[in-house]
Order: structure tokens, then sequence, then C-alpha cells
């Protein structure tokens, strides 16, 4: 896996992603402060123990702020105010450690799931193209579970991809991997960041992520 | 031996408590088993309120819901006799618990549980191979182990008359499980949206009818349908039925729901889904097998309804259960055994279906 070509077109000269004056409390205790502007294809990592506020972080970004908590603030995308915005209309990608492939749905199944409606065959040849690119042509109608923990990073990855996101959070993404892995999917995933231009956060434990990202880091404690 | 009732049953307890209140609850003020075991025998006070219920003389009315207040208050003693003991249990065996004693008859409890269980078992099994062997038994004398001869025209003639209780009972328990699994579904749905789980109250209100004996608010549950639309016997049967299915159909199904990785929901959300995509195209294929064995549950639960299909059918509708149950006590014993088969076979297809289909359709495309 060294060069990947682009796998759709996304990407806008303006793309940004900006956190303005954030400020999440619980139980009217401050429990960050946040206010930063991401460029398309930067990616800022967010560091910090467990209990420090950074899963809370991504379910504000993505909307899903849980009980409990209040925030003050905004976020725009590409210029846009999507702070009030419901989930699913954000556009924002969301990669976790695990790769979540729905275990009913085949490999296309889980990535066509991602796609916006468009003619069937059309679909299918993107799906195909895609899954080549990153090493697992043919692999459209397997079982997600009997795809190697790789292989499954790789369709995760691919079905935020083909999901047109204007922004992508990483959740961990490669805490699960061991380190050969790792590093070859860490570096699969921020090429494709840049070259659509995604703003994109990350949140990890792991330096070697931090460093590999070559952004801005954050930490929060 | 020690280190389960050491650890692994204060821990499991929690799990077991309603489970045991109900079925404390359901031996206390259970109808149809007295009906069965002892018809001629005096009746228990359940049996005793539902005569004086269906007696001519309508003072007896009177009567009978004092004794239905009485069995109220009969069983919920049961229960506060129950918890207080679990109480007191607790309390003296709390040094016991961490005397750091590592051995405590261990064997000879173990052997006791053998012996019970194997005596469980063989009554079961014995229960069973003479039901089997009645309902194709000919001429049996007395003394002999086995019948002369086997005939299969005791099956042939049963089922025969069975149709139309089976295709009653069918069609009750499809309605009443498809409404509760609906509701369950809705709400456990529109609980992870508002991020609050059902109050204490609601699921009070849903498992009471496990913990409140039937023959006590049956009646009161008759008498307001009949206030309300007397000519439709099925669908007050299927609303009966609903009240007991609900609670079985919601404790399978809570627990399955509420585990399922939430992140699945955040992915879906983050991938462009609306909430109703999500519901239809992730969570309930991904629920699949737990729905099936919840809708297996609730068949199980409602074709076994005795007294709720009596009184809110005001005798007009029969199910193979309240035929049984009359059964039970006639003349036949061959007609009988092949009754109680049927009942024993419907749920156990329900079962086996519910545990073979979501195999099917999940692994078909491999």
């Amino acid at each position: 896996m060294q060069k990947h070509e682009q796998i759709s077109a996304a990407n806008s000269n303006t793309s940004s992603l900006v956190i303005e004056q954030l400020t999440i409390q619980r139980q009217q205790q401050v429990l960050l402060s946040l206010n930063e502007t991401i460029a398309g294809g930067d990616i800022l990592t967010i560091m910090g123990p467990s209990g420090s506020g950074k899963s809370t972080l991504l379910n504000w970004l993505t909307g899903m702020l849980p009980k409990g908590f209040s925030a003050k603030g905004n976020l725009y995308l590409n210029g846009q105010s999507i702070t009030d915005t419901a989930s699913h209309m954000r556009r924002i990608g969301l990669l976790y450690q695990d790769p979540l492939l729905f275990p009913h749905l085949t490999v296309a199944g889980n990535i066509s799931f991602a796609m916006p409606a468009g003619a069937k065959a059309q679909r299918q040849a993107d799906i195909s193209q895609a899954l080549s690119q990153v090493g697992l042509a043919g692999l459209e109608h397997r079982n997600p579970q009997s795809l190697s923990g790789g292989q499954q990073a790789r369709v995760a990855l691919l079905r935020v991809l083909l999901s047109q996101p204007k922004a992508i959070l990483l959740d961990e993404p490669f805490s699960k991997l061991d380190s050969q892995l790792r590093q070859e999917t860490r570096q699969l995933v921020f090429e494709q960041i840049r070259q659509h231009k995604l703003p994109a956060i990350m949140v990890t434990h792991d330096q070697s992520d931090a460093d590999a990202a070559q952004g801005k880091i954050i930490s929060l404690f | 031996m020690t280190a389960f009732f050491k650890v692994v049953l204060p821990s499991l307890y929690p799990f077991l408590r309603l489970p045991i209140l109900a079925v404390l609850a359901y031996a206390s003020a259970s109808v149809e088993i007295p009906l069965i075991l002892g018809p001629n025998s005096p009746p228990t006070l359940a049996v005793a309120i539902m005569q004086w219920f269906h007696d001519v003389d309508l003072n007896l009315r009177i009567k009978a819901s004092a004794g239905a207040i009485v069995q109220i208050a009969l069983t919920l003693l049961l229960l506060l006799g129950w918890w207080q003991a679990e109480k007191l249990i607790k309390k003296l065996s709390q040094s016991m618990l961490v005397n750091g004693k590592r051995e405590y008859a261990g064997a000879i409890i173990q052997n006791i549980t053998h012996v019970i269980t194997v005596l469980m078992l063989t009554v079961i099994g014995l229960a069973l191979l003479g039901m089997v062997l009645w309902s194709f038994a000919g001429f049996w004398a007395y003394p002999d182990l086995l019948p002369h001869t086997f005939v299969t025209q005791h099956w042939q003639s049963a089922l025969q008359q069975m149709r139309t209780p089976l295709v009653d009972t069918l069609l009750i328990g499809v309605c009443a499980t498809g409404l509760a699994v609906v509701l369950t579904l809705l709400t456990l749905e529109s609980e992870q949206h508002t991020s609050k789980a059902i109050s204490r109250l609601t699921s009070v209100i849903i498992y009471l009818p496990l913990l409140i004996p039937s023959i006590a608010f049956l009646f009161g549950l008759v008498w307001v349908l009949e206030q309300m639309s007397s000519h439709h016997t099925f669908i007050n049967v299927v609303l009966a039925h609903l009240l007991f299915v609900l609670p079985y159909v919601f404790l399978s199904l809570a627990s399955s729901y509420r585990r399922l990785d939430p992140r699945f929901s955040y992915v879906a959300a983050s991938l462009g889904a609306s909430q109703a995509k999500i519901f239809w195209q992730i969570k309930l294929p991904m629920l699949l097998a737990p729905i099936f064995i919840a809708v297996a549950l609730g068949l199980a639960i409602s074709f076994s309804q005795y007294l709720p299909t009596l009184l809110a059918g005001g005798g007009r509708i029969n199910t193979i259960t309240t035929e049984a149950v009359s059964l039970a006590n006639g003349a036949s014993r061959r007609t009988s055994a092949v009754y109680a088969l049927v009942q024993m076979l419907l749920p156990a297809l329900g079962f086996l279906l519910a545990w073979a289909l979501p195999k099917m359709l999940l692994t078909h495309r491999e």
C-alpha cells in the first residue's frame, strides 16, 4: 500500500471546520474549552487521559451530547453554522477504534448504506473501484466478520469516505491494530484525509499517532 | 459449591427476583392447576372466587369481589413474606460470606442437587412418555405395562375437533404478540431518542400483571370491557392476553435492545442515516434473533393463558388451553393426552422457528 489514488471527489478549496468559543460543562463544572480552526487536509490531535472530555468533545461535534452535559459555542463547517443541525445532516464522518461494520450487511452493503442515492450500476462500480484501490478487490459479497481486522478497518474507512463527508472525526482509530497494521492503516487514512482536503480531528492517547498526524496537538487534562 | 453460594448467588439473585416473585404470585392464585389436579376436592380460594362469579345467584358476585380482595391481600402477604425472608437470610449470612471458610459440605449439596435434578427430569420424562402412550393407546387394561394396541384414532378425531380452537389460539397469539412486540419496540426506541430510561412507575405498570393474581383483577377488566364493547369478544381476548404477553416480551427484548452498541447508531447517523433509517435498516436487522425469541415467548405465553381467555371471551372463544383444562377432568384420558401434547408442541415449534429462522435468514447470502 504505497500510493492510493483519490477515492471520490468531495473537496472544495475553502473547506474548514471551526470550533468557536466552545465550553462544555458537566453539572456547572467546566470540562473543557476550545477555540480552533482546522483547515481542509489538516489533522488536529486531541490527547488526554480518559475522563478528560475527549469523547464528550466528539459527541458535541457529532450532535450527540449526552444528557447531563451542556455546551456553549458554535460549530462551523465550510462557513456554515451546524451548531444546531441534526446529527445525520452534519456530513461529519466518524471512525472508531472498532470498525463497527454492520454485521447483517455485506461489505458492499455496508458501503452502499453510506452512499448517496444514485444509479445502481454506477454505485456498484464505485464500490468495486474503491475496494480494489485499498487492496480489497473482489470482497464485495463477503460477510464483514469473515475479514481480518486490517481489512475491516479499511472497509470502515471506505464507508466513511464514500458517504462524502465534509469533515472527519477519528476516535482512537488505530488502537486495536497491531503495530505493522497500525502504521499501514494510519498512513492510508491520513493520505485519504489529505487528498480529500477534509478537516479532521483525531482523539488518541498514542504519541506515534499524534506525530504521524503532523498537525496541532492539544492536550486535555 | 461454596464459591457459588458466596460469590455467584448474591450477584445472580437480583436478576432472579422478579421471576421468583412472579412464580410465587402465580402459584398462590392459580386457577387451572387446581382444576386439573383436583377437580373434585374442596376448591382453593382462587377457584372458589371463580365459581362464585359464575354462579347463577348474582348475590354471590359480591362475595366473589370480597374474595378477590382477600386473594390480593394473601398474595401480597406471601410476596412480602418472601421479601422479608430474603432480607433475614441476607443479614444472617453476611458474616458467613466473609469468614474465609472455603468449604461447606460441598459434596453433599452437590449430590442432593444431582438427585433432585435426576428425579425432576425422570418425572417429567415419564409423564411425557405416559402422555404419548395414552394418546396412541387402544385397549389398555390395568396391570399391563404397555397398551395392547396402538391406534391413531385419538389423534385423528382430536385434531378434527380442535381445528377451530387451534385457529383461534394461533390468531389470538399472533395478534397479542404482534401488538406487544410493536409496543415494546416503540417504547425502547423512544427511550433511546430521549436518552431517558422509562421511569420506575412505568416499569411497575408493565410488570404489574405478573405480580397481581389474575383472578383478582380480571373480573374488573372484563366488566370494563363489557361496558365498552361486549360484542367484540375476539378483541377482548386479545387485549386480555396482551396484558400478560407484554411484560414477558418487554423483559426479553429490553436487555438486548439496550445492550446494542450505541456506536452503531452514531456511525450510521454520521453516514447520513436518519433515525428512522437507523431503526429499520440497522437496529431491527441486528436485533432479529432477540426479536424472534421475544415473539416465540409471547406466543408461548398467549397459548398458555387460561383464565383471561375464559373470562374475556365469555366462554365463547375456546383455545387449546381452555379445551385441555376442561377435558382434563373429563372422561377420556386419551383425548386429554392429545390436547396436552399439542399444547406442548405449539410453543416448542415457536421456539424452534425462532432459533432456526434468523440463522437461515442471515447465512443464506454467505
